[in-house]
């Protein structure tokens, strides 16, 4: 068992505190830092207003394994700069403000890699290398946005511009053992679940995956703030793709997230849920198909209920993401993301609430893998933020760099956490299924959809019911394809269960970035469209037989 | 093609000694039942061939050729310790062949030859279900590909025979030959890293040194090959590679860079740390130089190859225009195709390569190995004598007048094997001496009207274009260049040279060379991967040479030192 938090301190208030308190890479980077902020200048250009270096230190493991064989087992250490900011010009206008187009010329030979070792010496100069070439880039173009707005003649806040919010400095220290110790123990898990496959000779693709990140992020900045904060994720990926006798595909996954190793489920349970998983498979290719288009109202159920609201708030045209992009101050006016400022209007369907509470860390004595206490920014998000309150909008979900004056740095813009969505009126759902064929004799169908079972990320839909009108029985179908709602349909979410559900994965660039979602465990949607879409492959002869079908 | 002693560490391999192998192959007979990854390759290849002879269209040969690498490596960058890894991959090729040799899946459709097999991942565990499993999947697949090229071959069969009217493969002998396994020598990693990180330390005190990279590289690897034919062959080979990188700003914001290597086939025989050092100091008193040496224009005159360029420059313009390969593709240059019994060099010259050797006086080669990886015996291939071609290097894609390998298809774990070179050796029967070779540089500068000639000294690699639809030049990149005065002015030091030209008006030059033969030891990337290869070769005068500047790259100055000046700040 790895050890447990070593040390946490955590103030995210105007603070002073001696670099020699924290350990030596923060110190490394807080004394480079401050050479810089206090040293650097190109001649003829403005020094910089601010500066901040970002750091993952970290162990990643990935485990792959067929039949009950490894095929890869890799152990790596990295160490990487996430991020080397320097900005000219101050907090309303700087080298960000504008984009315009033309290179300045900015050479990257410089760049030296971060050594894997406590090397004080060694950290400071790989930031040293990458200040100076960030900083000649950023003190050009700062000047070059100077000369821009004056040739513009207008006035800055009649331009859609970039600005970069101030924020209270954030002192977070937290520390765990990282080291990975149980690598033999991982492999060996790998390779018995793999194993199961060797039961079913025909399935097409099968294999077991593991990926384990461990480590720390470091961050400092020259409004003092200083984070170190554990991170620790671990994946397993079970995928599975079955070929009909006519060659079509179908696939889904097992797909489990923990913190940490000794918290996933063990091979014993995985391999039941692989055996569950393929049976549910051959029978829906047993299934009968959508022989057509289909047009009316969806039970999501499950999974599908958080996939939904994921697209909606990160993807859609009028997402609540806040976009970072602005209008180019010449030339060709690209539509920016944003479809303009939607705070105070309605946005959602009427009931529905969305929060954001990244520090929430267990829901219903289930861990949130999501939960955090201060970004990547070193900004410190609220205990709880009112996104969309009965459906109108409240707030954009941000970061420090702000494109809107309504905009407001919240620690949500890089990472969002937990997710809590809400309806005002709930039912249950027996409820729901007998809103929904009302809902579908009323449009005149013979039957509705109930879609359930989704695995995220992996793009199938496993599990379709075909809910008839005339004796509200449900009938497994082979998989369709759901075409995406729009945001208007998704104010026509006509229900919604009382019982809520968590469902967390992986999100973002970050290696252990995690979203979780607790949503209602069903709801009702008015128009979706879907399909017989699937993926079809042409029937493969097998020459030699496989060798497993003994 | 590409000839560089700095490549990605996943290419770098080498033979073991060959008295290691002979002396475990004597001891190894009985153990090879054990060996479950070879017993299964020979189960599965069997299984495989009978059943598809009941197919369609039956192959007429099938391969498998597995890699088993373990690679250690380690890299340091300017004192700090950057990398540290261990990584052990299992590749596997296969090769179906359907029709017949004279005519069959590979044949050249417009003078390209269809591709064969790509390598994939074999499990790792000598698991006998997992491994039959994937072999099957990765046979399956190829099958079903070389099928549509056979198909395409035929559709223009008559047409393309008339144009390629070689035999497809070569008819040989099967091979058996086994290595037991051997034990990893244990790695004291921190000791290595702690010496990688020392040895890189030695470039952090000069300011005006831009970076600079060191690597540690430890490979071992297990070569698995089995045919349709009857060969069975595994063996093992390990090498270790320490490169040094090293770019010095110079007043101008050029960056130029500098490198050394060290190559041998296990730590134990690298040198010493002190001849690491030693070469490491004199890297840096280069480096000084450099900074301020004058930027050289463009130049065609008299110039002496130093050895290691020498080797470069014949692996270059030379030995890629001798791989049979290429001799059979339309869109080949196709240099010394007709060349075969003709004067192709000074008759003072022969050339040969030899993959069956592992040193050359006091030098590690790195070009050697037991069995190419078509699974034929290596040989040594005579291919100048006197000045005079007599043969190419050859796999097992047959010419007209050379329907046999001689043991040089080669490749990358990964690809598939074409003809490659192995160990290169150039020798003179009328050696002269270097002190010789500078006064013939003298007299013929005087003859041009010149005030100096080049001394190419050191190279890092270089390349050639064999191609018809470009122009069949070569580069080689020069990173220690002096010009040698008339006037008995000492040589002085230059930067930003390349020596590019087109190989028949360069062999044509070649005048002398001297009794002094150096090493270049690298790899060379080309169609079938990065392979290791050697090159020996004696320092060559050449009447008349030509250069062009190096592309520039600029690198600003710094604003602020590098904080490990800065010795007072808090580093407890």
């Amino acid at each position: 068992m790895k050890s447990r938090s070593l040390l946490a301190l955590f103030f995210c208030i105007p603070f002073v505190t001696q670099a020699q308190e924290y350990d030596l890479p923060l110190r490394a980077m807080k004394d480079e830092l401050e050479r810089n902020m206090k040293e650097l200048v190109l001649e003829g250009y403005e020094r910089p207003f601010f500066i901040n270096y970002g750091m993952n230190d970290e162990f990643q493991f990935q485990a792959t394994a067929s039949m009950g064989a490894l095929l890869k087992s890799n152990l790596s250490h990295m160490r990487t700069k996430t991020s080397v900011r320097v900005l000219v010009g101050n907090y309303e206008f700087n080298d960000e403000s504008f984009d315009v187009p033309g290179a300045l010329g900015v050479s990257s030979n410089m760049e030296l890699a971060l050594p894997l070792d406590d090397d004080y010496e060694g950290i400071r100069r790989s930031f040293w290398s990458t200040t100076d070439m960030v900083y000649k880039g950023a003190a050009k173009k700062y000047k070059k946005n100077v000369e821009t707005l004056a040739e513009v003649k207008k006035d800055l806040k009649e331009l859609s511009h970039r600005r970069f919010a101030q924020t209270k400095p954030c002192t977070f220290f937290q520390t765990e053992n990282s080291v990975v110790t149980n690598r033999e123990e991982m492999e060996n898990y790998i390779r018995s679940i793999s194993a199961v496959f060797k039961k079913y000779p025909t399935i097409k693709s099968s294999g077991a995956n593991l990926y384990q990140v461990t480590g720390h992020y470091y961050f400092v900045n020259s409004e003092g703030s200083i984070v170190k904060k554990p991170m620790s994720l671990i994946s397993l990926a079970v995928p599975i793709q079955i070929k009909s006798e006519k060659g079509e595909l179908i696939s889904d996954a097992i797909s489990i997230l923990a913190p940490r190793f000794e918290e996933l489920p063990t091979a014993e349970q995985v391999i039941r849920q692989v055996e569950e998983l393929v049976s549910s498979l051959l029978e829906v290719q047993q299934a009968p198909k959508l022989e057509e288009e289909y047009s009316g109202p969806v039970l999501f159920i499950g999974a599908p209920v958080a996939d939904l609201f994921e697209k909606r708030i990160f993807s859609s045209e009028d997402r609540i993401l806040a976009n970072n992009s602005i209008a180019p101050l010449k030339g060709f006016q690209f539509e920016s993301g944003n479809a303009g400022n939607k705070i105070g209007k309605p946005t959602f369907a009427e009931g529905i609430t969305i929060k954001v509470t990244p520090k929430r860390k267990t829901f219903e004595g289930r861990k949130l893998l999501g939960s955090f206490e201060v970004d990547a920014e070193g900004v410190e998000p609220a205990e709880e933020t009112l996104v969309v309150e009965k459906g109108i909008l409240k707030t954009y979900l941000s970061d420090r760099s702000l494109t809107d004056s309504t905009q407001r740095a919240n620690g949500l813009g890089l990472q969002q956490g937990v997710i809590d969505v809400s309806f005002a009126n709930t039912s249950s759902l027996p409820d729901l299924k007998a809103k929904l064929i009302a809902q579908a004799k009323k449009e005149g169908l013979d039957f509705a959809l109930i879609v359930s079972d989704f695995s995220a990320g992996q793009g199938g839909l496993s599990k379709v019911y075909r809910l008839w009108v005339k004796d509200g029985r449900e009938e497994l179908i082979q998989q369709v394809s759901i075409k995406p709602i729009s945001s208007k349909d998704f104010k026509k979410i006509s229900g919604a269960t009382t019982q809520q559900e968590v469902h967390q994965w992986r999100s973002g660039f970050a290696s252990n970035n995690t979203i979780s979602f607790i949503v209602p465990a069903a709801i009702l949607v008015d128009e979706v469209e879907a399909d017989t879409g699937r993926s079809v492959s042409l029937k493969e002869e097998e020459y030699v037989t496989n060798p497993l079908k003994k | 093609m590409y000839f560089a002693s700095v490549v990605n560490s996943l290419f770098m391999r080498l033979q073991l000694p060959l008295f290691v192998c002979i002396l475990i192959s004597t001891l190894s007979y009985g153990q090879e039942k054990k060996d479950i990854l070879l017993s299964t390759l020979q189960e599965e290849l069997a299984r495989e061939m009978t059943a598809l002879e009941k197919a369609n269209q039956p192959p007429y040969y099938l391969d498998y050729r597995v890699t088993d690498t373990n690679i250690i490596s380690i890299g340091a960058s300017s004192g700090s310790l950057v990398r540290s890894s261990h990584d052990r991959n299992r590749y596997l090729v296969t090769r179906i062949r359907i029709g017949s040799r004279q005519f069959d899946n590979t044949h050249p459709i417009n003078g390209n030859r269809m591709n064969e097999g790509w390598g994939v991942s074999l499990p790792l565990d000598d698991e006998p279900d997992a491994l039959h499993y994937a072999l099957w999947r990765a046979t399956e697949n190829e099958y079903r590909r070389v099928i549509e090229n056979y198909k395409s071959a035929q559709a223009s069969k008559s047409e393309e025979k008339t144009k390629t009217p070689e035999d497809d493969f070569s008819q040989e002998q099967p091979n058996t030959y086994y290595e037991e396994p051997t034990v990893l020598p244990s790695v004291d990693k921190t000791l290595w890293e702690k010496k990688m990180k020392d040895f890189s330390s030695y470039f952090i005190f000069d300011t005006d040194l831009i970076r600079s990279d060191l690597s540690l590289q430890i490979i071992h690897e297990r070569k698995y090959f089995v045919s349709s034919e009857g060969s069975s062959q595994v063996q093992n080979s390990s090498f270790v590679y320490i490169n040094i990188s090293s770019s010095i700003r110079s007043d101008d914001g050029d960056m130029i860079p500098l490198h050394r290597s060290f190559f041998a086939p296990s730590l134990e025989q690298l040198p010493k740390d002190e001849v690491i050092i030693d070469e490491i100091k004199s890297m840096l008193i280069v480096l000084k130089g450099l900074k301020t040496a004058p930027l050289a224009n463009p130049y065609s005159g008299p110039a002496i190859l130093d050895a290691r360029a020498a080797g470069v420059f014949f692996h270059e313009i030379f030995g890629h225009r001798l791989e049979g390969h290429r001799l059979k593709s339309e869109q080949d240059g196709q240099t010394f195709k007709t060349k075969v019994g003709q004067s192709v060099l000074p008759s003072v010259f022969n050339v040969y390569f030899d993959p069956t050797v592992n040193r050359f006086e006091n030098h590690h080669l790195n070009g050697s190995y037991r069995y190419d990886d078509e699974g034929v015996k290596a040989q040594r291939v005579s291919v100048v004598e006197k000045g005079i071609l007599k043969t190419f290097l050859m796999s097992r894609a047959p010419l007209l007048s050379f329907s046999k390998s001689n043991g040089h298809g080669r490749a990358a774990y990964g690809s598939s094997p074409v003809s490659r070179q192995s160990n290169l050796f150039v020798e003179t029967i009328k050696p002269r001496t270097s002190s010789d070779l500078r006064q013939m540089l003298i007299k013929e500068c005087k003859k041009q009207g010149k005030e100096y000639g080049y001394l190419f000294k050191d190279v890092i690699g270089g390349f050639t274009l064999t191609g018809r639809m470009i122009p069949n030049a070569f580069n080689i990149f020069p990173t220690e260049v002096y010009r040698v005065y008339t006037n008995g002015k000492p040589d002085e030091l230059v930067r930003g040279v390349d020596l590019i030209g087109t190989p028949l008006a360069m062999f044509a030059e070649i005048s002398a060379a001297d009794n002094n033969r150096g090493v270049f030891t690298g790899f060379c990337g080309a169609e079938s991967g990065f392979v290791p290869v050697s090159a020996v070769a004696p320092s060559l005068f050449v009447r008349r040479i030509e250069t062009q500047k190096k592309p520039k790259s600029t690198i600003e100055n710094p604003l602020l030192p590098p904080p490990a000046s800065n010795r007072n700040t808090n580093n407890n």
